[in-house]
């Protein structure tokens, strides 16, 4: 055998196995990242007296009581459908609204603008519960507590500044040729924003998409203090309420925790491919 | 474009159709009473409080009672709604309808109810002027927790455990054994803080505690306390997976026979119970260095009114409904604690007969929660965090008494300013 066929060999082994270490690898994070599940689902089969192991899987007189109860005493349904419309309202206002800042921020780079996107980020350095009093008394004198309206405006001006900085950003990455274009044809500002911007920002609206709508749907801080009602409770303080000073019911809030999952496991799983693509937009130009 | 005009017209129609459905309640001639219970979902204390709720709705008609299941962070929820000046109707005062809440609540020693209080109730509810705010289902005597059947196993017998040296001689024949001789858990604050509020009212001599309550603190005398953790961490008293032990991993210990002693109130033997049906507890007084052993009392589950509730008539047409003893007694039988009010039998499963003996035969003197009575509003976390470091060998008793120290003062001077 010539050496050059050699190395080929030799080269073609590193890469079969550099591919093998590669998948092991995955397979580990893998592993790693379903294991919360698995230990939740073994949670929510066993009853509250099993003191087994979280790792062991029962495997007869399956605790479906658990899940029964989630569904019967803890309203998880309702929550989820709460969660939904919250979530959805948030992110669509966070979307419009995001972008219809951000697009007189990056085309007119003015020093009030500048100071007005400063102005936005510094936002973000804001704890949101260190406004909470303030805030809690504000939405009690508008009577926007335990209603969707006053948790979506509060999710939305919290989850904004992030928004205005994305959209800021990859605003700026589009020529403003395309805006003289527009303005040539006769198009006023809000038409060529509404026309030729707005389509182009997909890739970014999916971005902000993914970071506000996780953000909402697993808001916990704020919403346990807005939303106290059981019937306008959404997913995360309702999942909490299996847990007090005293008493928890581990089997019942594992059963929660993985319904609560399912609708954004199940929505990753048929929205991915856009997802990804958000993910890596603005990363190449 | 006419997708998403059509995204937005339907997205406005949910928004419109969710706030008018999530705003549904106050709707209607109900009157409606908001009902902070502090009890988590499926537990036999909300079940209880959901079958008297029916009763009282199918008796009043016009009124609605609507039961908020708690969390961890329910003291935070009050505090918040307190300062939004947006309090529930009825809330669980959980200890502190005297000491923290007054101020909030409509007092209640004008009720018909009111005059069947027990005596032993008296320093824990009342002021000096007979006024009390809350309607209290139960009151704690708290002692230290045993599984009796790890203690017979090792040949312990609680009732001869009358100082801290016989507490430790007991500690080291269970570690002998291979039991956990002390139960804990950093994750919630109360473990923690009950073992200070338990153990603290047997440092402080009757001087010493006047001069606490009138705002001087002795790092020194507080270093018996600190001192006494740091021995039972040093000497492996705790349990060994104690930095990651949550509530339900203590209860486990001591619910499988693992464990020995747990400083908490009865009402936990419900979670511990929940894994075990067929565990044996029991209740033993607290050795103290100052006297005799003696039980910490204080208030348990207690419902207090809103003075400025909009439905302050229901909420106590509700409260007085509760109070009487068939609805009551539907609490009681849960909480493993003596009742409150007479009339009502006490339900202290299997704490009865520890509990008898200790309290009804041998007359065991009891003392208010320390932390109510001499320590500042607040410092309940400062204690369990400063135990917490003992345990953990973060903090030595020193450290640990000026820590406390540091808070009591400026804790004090929040509250004089």
């Amino acid at each position: 055998m010539s050496s050059s066929s050699m190395s080929v060999n030799k080269t073609e082994r590193d890469y079969k196995r550099g591919r093998w270490a590669m998948y092991l690898f995955l397979v580990i994070v893998c592993l790693v990242q379903l294991l919360p599940f698995y230990f939740a689902i073994t949670t929510s089969f066993k009853p509250a007296d099993d003191m087994s192991s979280v790792v062991t899987l029962r495997t007869h007189d399956l605790a479906w009581s658990n899940w029964l109860q989630a569904v019967n005493e803890g309203g998880i349904p309702r929550s989820i459908i709460n969660s939904v419309i919250i979530t959805v309202g948030t992110t669509f206002l966070v979307c419009t609204l995001g972008a219809a800042a951000a697009y007189p921020l990056a085309r007119r780079q003015t020093r009030c603008n500048k100071w007005v996107s400063s102005f936005m980020l510094s936002m973000m350095m804001i704890p949101p519960l260190s406004i909470l009093v303030p805030l809690y008394s504000f939405l009690v004198n508008i009577n926007g507590v335990n209603n969707y309206w006053g948790i979506i405006l509060v999710l939305t001006a919290t989850n904004l500044p992030l928004a205005v900085f994305l959209y800021t950003a990859f605003i700026r990455s589009i020529p403003p040729a395309i805006d003289e274009a527009g303005s040539l044809d006769g198009a006023n500002k809000l038409t060529v924003f509404v026309r030729l911007i707005l389509p182009m920002l997909k890739p970014v609206t999916a971005t902000v998409v993914i970071m506000t709508g996780s953000t909402v749907w697993n808001d916990y801080a704020l919403s346990s203090y807005i939303l106290t009602d059981p019937q306008a409770q959404t997913i995360a303080p309702r999942v909490a309420s299996f847990f007090s000073a005293n008493t928890n019911n581990l089997g019942i809030a594992a059963a929660a925790s993985l319904m609560a999952a399912a609708p954004i496991v199940i929505a990753y799983m048929f929205l991915q491919r856009y997802f990804i693509a958000g993910m890596i937009a603005g990363s190449v130009k | 474009m006419k997708r998403i005009r059509y995204v937005a017209a339907a997205l406005c129609g949910v928004l419109a159709l969710g706030s008018l459905t999530a705003c549904g309640s106050s709707s209607g001639s109900k009157k409606t009473v908001e009902f902070m219970t502090m009890q988590s979902i499926g537990t036999p204390q909300l079940k209880a409080l959901e079958t008297i709720t029916k009763k009282f709705e199918s008796k009043n008609p016009d009124i609605q009672i609507k039961l908020v299941p708690g969390t961890n962070t329910n003291e935070n929820d009050i505090k918040v709604r307190l300062a939004g000046h947006n309090p529930p109707d009825i809330w669980n005062t959980h200890g502190w309808s005297r000491d923290r809440y007054a101020n909030f609540l409509e007092p209640l020693e004008n009720r018909s109810w009111a005059k069947r209080m027990k005596p032993l109730g008296d320093d824990v509810f009342k002021t000096k002027d007979g006024k009390f705010y809350a309607l209290p289902a139960d009151i704690q005597v708290s002692g230290i927790m045993y599984n009796e059947t790890v203690l017979t196993q090792a040949g312990i017998d609680p009732k001869a455990i009358n100082s801290w040296d016989a507490f430790k001689q007991a500690c080291e024949k269970l570690k002998s054994k291979g039991i956990t001789p002390i139960v804990s858990s950093p994750k919630d604050p109360g473990p923690n803080g009950d073992l200070a509020d338990y153990i603290l009212p047997g440092v402080y001599n009757e001087a010493q505690l006047s001069s606490l309550k009138r705002g001087t603190f002795d790092t020194k005398v507080y270093e018996a306390y600190t001192s006494l953790i740091s021995q039972w961490s040093k000497d492996g008293y705790f349990n060994v997976d104690y930095t990651s032990a949550t509530l339900d991993d203590v209860a486990r210990l001591m619910a499988s026979d693992k464990a020995g002693f747990y400083f908490r109130s009865n009402g936990n033997a419900q979670l511990i119970a929940s894994y075990n049906p067929n565990v044996k507890l029991g209740l033993m007084p607290i050795p103290s260095n100052t006297g005799d052993p003696y039980f910490s009392t204080g208030e348990d589950m207690a419902f207090g009114v809103s003075k400025t509730s909009k439905v302050k008539d229901a909420a106590l047409k509700y409260i007085d409904f509760m109070a009487e003893p068939e609805n009551m007694q539907e609490l009681v039988n849960i909480l493993m604690n003596d009742s409150a009010l007479t009339g009502v039998t006490s339900a202290l499963g299997q704490f009865e007969p520890s509990y008898n003996y200790w309290v009804n035969e041998r007359k065991t003197k009891t003392v208010p929660f320390f932390d109510r009575i001499y320590l500042p509003n607040g410092m309940y976390n400062t204690l369990a965090k400063s135990t917490d470091g003992l345990i953990t060998g973060q903090l030595n008793p020193q450290s640990a008494a000026d820590q406390v120290k540091t808070s009591f003062e400026s804790l004090k001077n929040q509250k004089s300013s």
